[in-house]
C-alpha cells in the first residue's frame, strides 16, 4: 500500500505559490486578459449587410479599449470579394454564410466556425404581378450560390409546391447592382440582406413588394463568425476571447438601441463604415419583422446537420464535412 | 407568360408577406450631437483622446438618464485638421439634426465650425483650439471655448522666462504657420520684447511638416539663449526629435509654450527632460482635485491610459452641455447659450467659469517642466507642475479682446 506524507515546509511553500500562480492565470484567462502577451492582431473583413453590424458597432465601441488585441477593420464591396480576400488569407476573420463555410472546409481550407450573430434579416422583394413578365420560371437574384439565402429560398418555395429549374431560378447578383437588375427585368425578384431589399422597396416603391419567406419549422441560422484556423492558438486566446466579449456585448447594444431607439446610434455609426442614407436605415428598423435580430448565439450541430443536408441535396457540397471539427469553442478552451 | 404569372402568384401567396409599410417602432427620443474631431493627420492622436473622452461622458451621462431624459446619441467626422474638411461635416452634421458641434485640435478647424455654428444657431463648444482669434476676432455667440489661448500662455510663461533665462535673454521663434501658430508667437513676442528680451530669429513652418533640420540649422546659426517651438501634435514631435539630433539643446535653453500628453508620450522623458511648457490641465491634478480624480480614474479604467488636456476639453464639453441643457430646460440653442455665459462650475478643478462676454473658459494655466527619466515612473508621468497662474490674471481685457459677439437671436 502507497504510503503518504506530510509536504516539508518549503515544499508546502512552493505549491502555494504555484496554486496563486496558477488560479491567476487561471482567472486572466477567464477574463480574456493576458496583458503580458503582444496585442493579436486581428483583421476583419466585413460587408455593407445589416447582418454585419455586430462587428462595426463592436470595432467602433471598443477598439480603444483593447488590451490584447488589435483590430483592422476592412469593408468589401461584395460577398465573393470577402469570401475571396478569406480564402486567401486578407483577412483574417469576417461573418460568413455557414454554407460557404462548409464549402471552404470541404475544399480543405483551414476555417473555424464561431457563433452566429443574428437571426432573419432577409427579405424578398419581388416584382409587381401586373408587371410584364417573360413566359419561364421565376428568376431570383441572390448573394451566391453558397448564400444561405439560397437555402432558405429553396426550401420556402419547394414547400410552396414550386418546383426548382421550372418553376423558380436563382442567379447570384452584386449587392451593389442588385436593385438595378431588378430594375432591368434581368430577374424577377431579390432575396437579399437588408437594407438592399427596403432599398429596392424605397426607390420602385409602387413597382414591387417586399416579403419574408418562412423557412420552416426551425429557422436556421443563416450565418457564423468564420475564422482563420492559424489565427486560433493558444497564445492568440486571450485576445480572441477579449474581442468575442465586445462582439456579444456589440449585440446586445444593438438589441437595446434598435428596439428603444428605433437604433438611433446604430444609423449614425453605420454612416462611418457602410455609408448608408440614415433614412434607408431608419426604414429598415422601422420593420423589426424585416430587420435582422442580433445575439450571439452557439450554432446548434442539428442545424449544422440540416444545412448540410441541404447542401447535400442540392449538390452544393460533394465532399462530406465533419460538424464537429470545424467548430471553434473546442480550440478556444483547450 | 400566364404560367409564369401564375408561378409568381403561387408564389406570393404562399409565402408570409408582410408589408414594409407597417407602424414603426415606438422609438424613445433621443438628443445628437457631432463629434467632429481629427482623426487623422498631425493631430490625430489628440483626436482619438478626444474622442475616447466623449464617448465615454456620453456613456456615463446615459448611464443616468441621458439629458433631460434623452437619449445621447452621437455622429463622428474625422476633420482631418483641414477647416473645408471640417466645416463640411459641420454642415453634414447640423443637417441630421445635431444639437450640439463640438471637437476639432486646430484653431482655424475651430473657427471654420464656429462660422457654421452662428449661421445655423447651433451651439458649438471648441475642442483643442489654442488662438487667441477662437474667442476672439472670430468669436462667435453660438461658440465657446474651454481650452486656454496664447495670450495665456504667454502671459503665464512671461515671468517664468525672465526668471529663469534673464530679462536680457535672446530668443528664436519656430511657429506653425497657421492662425494658432502666429496668434501664439505675437503673444510671446509681446511679452518678451516688454520685459526687456530680444527676437533673433522668427521661422513660420508649414504645418504637417516632416523635417524641421533647415530651420533648426538657422536657429543654431542665431545662437540664441532660448528657443521656442510653437508646434503641435506631430509637428512638435518631429521638430524636438530633430532639435535633439542636432544636439541644439546642449547650446540652448528650449520652451514648448503648448504641450498636450501624446505629444510627450512617443517622445519620453529622455527628450522631454528639462523642455519648459504650459497647459491648462494635467493628469497629476488628480492629487489635487476629487473631479480630475474621477476624470482619470474612469478613463484608466475604461482606456488603460491617462487622458491628457485634449481629452480633458472633451471631457468639460459633454459634461457643461448636458449641465447647461438641464439648467435650461431645453436643447434650444440659444437658451444654452444663455446657460453657459457667465456660468461658474467645479468639474476638473477649483472654481471655474465660461466668460460671459467672449465665451472664454477662465481657469488656471500651470507651468510644467519634463521630468528626467530617472524621475519619471512610468510612459505617461512626464512633467512636474512647477507654478500655476490665476485665470482672470492671465485672460484678455475687453481692451485686450475688443471682441463683440453677436445678438443671440
Amino acid at each position: 500500500m502507497k504510503k503518504y506524507r506530510l509536504l516539508c515546509p518549503w515544499q508546502r511553500i512552493l505549491s502555494v505559490v504555484l496554486l496563486v500562480i496558477f488560479l491567476h492565470a487561471g482567472q486572466a484567462f477567464a477574463e480574456g486578459k493576458t496583458p503580458s502577451e503582444k496585442p493579436v492582431l486581428l483583421r476583419i473583413g466585413y460587408l455593407p449587410v445589416l447582418a454585419q453590424l455586430p462587428l462595426i458597432v463592436s470595432y467602433d465601441r471598443d477598439r480603444f479599449s483593447y488590451q490584447n488585441v488589435r483590430v483592422e477593420l476592412t469593408g468589401f464591396k461584395s460577398s465573393t470579394a470577402l469570401e475571396a480576400a478569406f480564402r486567401v488569407k486578407a483577412v483574417d476573420i469576417a461573418y460568413l454564410p455557414i454554407p460557404t463555410i462548409f464549402a471552404m472546409r470541404a475544399e480543405g481550407i483551414n476555417v473555424l466556425m464561431g457563433n452566429s450573430l443574428h437571426q432573419g434579416g432577409s427579405s424578398l422583394v419581388t416584382a409587381s404581378p401586373e408587371k410584364e413578365k417573360k413566359s419561364s420560371a421565376t428568376v431570383y437574384g441572390i448573394p451566391g450560390l453558397t448564400s444561405s439565402e439560397f437555402l432558405i429560398i429553396y426550401s420556402s418555395l419547394s414547400r410552396a409546391g414550386l418546383s426548382y429549374g421550372d418553376d423558380f431560378k436563382v442567379v447570384a447578383v452584386q449587392l451593389d447592382s442588385s436593385i438595378e437588375e431588378l430594375k432591368q427585368g434581368h430577374v424577377d425578384g431579390l432575396f437579399l440582406p437588408e437594407p438592399y431589399p427596403t432599398m429596392a422597396s424605397l426607390q420602385l416603391s409602387d413597382k414591387v413588394q417586399l416579403s419574408q419567406l418562412a423557412v420552416g419549422d426551425v429557422e436556421i441560422p443563416q450565418a457564423a463568425l468564420a475564422f482563420n484556423s492559424n489565427l486560433v492558438t493558444n497564445s492568440n486566446n486571450g485576445g480572441l476571447l477579449e474581442w468575442l466579449g465586445s462582439i456579444e456585448r456589440a449585440c446586445r447594444f444593438l438589441e437595446e438601441d434598435i428596439q428603444n431607439y428605433g437604433g438611433a446610434q446604430t444609423i449614425l455609426t453605420q454612416q462611418l463604415y457602410f455609408g448608408f442614407e440614415p433614412a434607408l436605415i431608419r426604414q429598415s428598423f422601422s420593420n423589426r419583422h424585416l430587420s435582422p435580430r442580433f445575439s450571439s448565439e452557439k450554432v446548434a450541430l442539428s442545424a449544422l446537420e440540416e444545412i448540410f443536408e441541404k447542401m447535400i441535396s442540392l449538390k452544393l457540397l460533394q465532399k462530406s464535412v465533419n460538424a464537429n471539427d470545424m467548430l471553434l469553442d473546442p480550440y478556444l478552451l483547450q | 407568360m400566364f404560367g409564369a404569372m401564375v408561378t409568381l402568384g403561387r408564389t406570393l401567396f404562399l409565402v408570409l408577406l408582410m408589408s414594409v409599410f407597417v407602424s414603426p417602432l415606438h422609438a424613445a427620443e433621443t438628443v445628437m450631437v457631432g463629434l467632429n474631431v481629427p482623426l487623422s493627420g498631425s493631430y490625430a492622436r489628440q483626436g482619438e483622446d478626444q474622442l475616447k473622452a466623449y464617448t465615454l461622458a456620453i456613456d456615463l451621462l446615459n448611464d443616468k438618464g441621458g439629458i433631460l431624459g434623452k437619449k445621447i446619441v452621437y455622429a463622428v467626422r474625422d476633420t482631418r485638421t483641414d477647416p473645408v474638411v471640417a466645416k463640411a461635416n459641420t454642415y453634414e452634421l447640423i443637417e441630421q439634426g445635431a444639437q450640439l458641434i463640438t471637437g476639432g485640435a486646430s484653431s482655424a478647424v475651430a473657427i471654420a465650425q464656429a462660422e457654421v455654428c452662428q449661421e445655423k444657431k447651433v451651439l458649438f463648444l471648441a475642442g483643442l483650439s489654442h488662438s487667441n482669434a477662437t474667442t476672439g476676432s472670430h468669436g462667435h455667440r453660438y461658440s465657446f471655448r474651454w481650452y486656454n489661448n496664447g495670450h495665456q500662455t504667454a502671459k503665464a510663461m512671461s515671468s517664468v522666462l525672465v526668471e529663469k533665462y534673464g530679462k536680457d535673454a535672446t530668443y528664436a521663434f519656430l511657429y506653425a504657420d497657421y492662425n494658432w501658430g502666429q496668434t501664439v508667437q505675437q503673444s510671446f513676442e509681446k511679452v518678451i520684447l516688454k520685459d526687456g528680451g530680444k527676437i533673433v530669429l522668427n521661422l513660420p513652418t508649414k504645418l504637417g511638416e516632416k523635417s524641421f533640420i533647415s530651420a533648426l540649422v538657422k536657429v543654431k546659426k542665431a545662437q540664441p539663449d532660448v528657443l521656442v517651438m510653437i508646434h503641435f501634435g506631430e509637428d512638435m514631435i518631429n521638430s524636438l526629435k530633430q532639435a535633439t539630433l542636432l544636439k541644439l539643446r546642449d547650446k540652448m535653453a528650449i520652451v514648448v509654450p503648448l504641450m498636450e500628453l501624446h505629444m510627450a508620450q512617443p517622445l519620453g522623458p529622455e527628450i522631454m527632460e528639462g523642455v519648459m511648457t504650459s497647459m491648462c490641465w494635467y493628469h497629476s491634478l488628480a492629487d489635487r482635485f476629487e473631479g480630475s480624480r474621477n476624470f482619470v480614474t474612469l478613463f484608466e479604467e475604461r482606456y488603460h491610459k491617462k487622458p491628457g488636456n485634449s481629452a480633458a476639453t472633451a471631457w468639460v464639453n459633454m459634461f457643461q452641455y448636458a449641465d447647461a441643457v438641464e439648467r435650461a430646460g431645453s436643447f434650444a440653442g440659444n437658451t444654452v447659450v444663455k446657460a453657459l455665459e457667465g456660468h461658474h462650475f467645479t468639474l476638473l478643478g477649483a472654481d471655474e467659469y465660461w466668460r460671459d462676454w467672449d465665451h472664454q473658459g477662465i481657469h488656471p494655466t500651470y507651468i510644467a517642466v519634463g521630468k528626467s527619466p530617472a524621475e519619471s515612473k512610468d510612459e505617461w508621468d512626464l512633467f512636474t507642475i512647477v507654478g500655476e497662474k490665476d485665470g482672470d490674471f492671465l485672460a484678455r481685457t475687453r481692451e485686450e479682446n475688443p471682441v463683440k459677439l453677436e445678438p443671440l437671436e
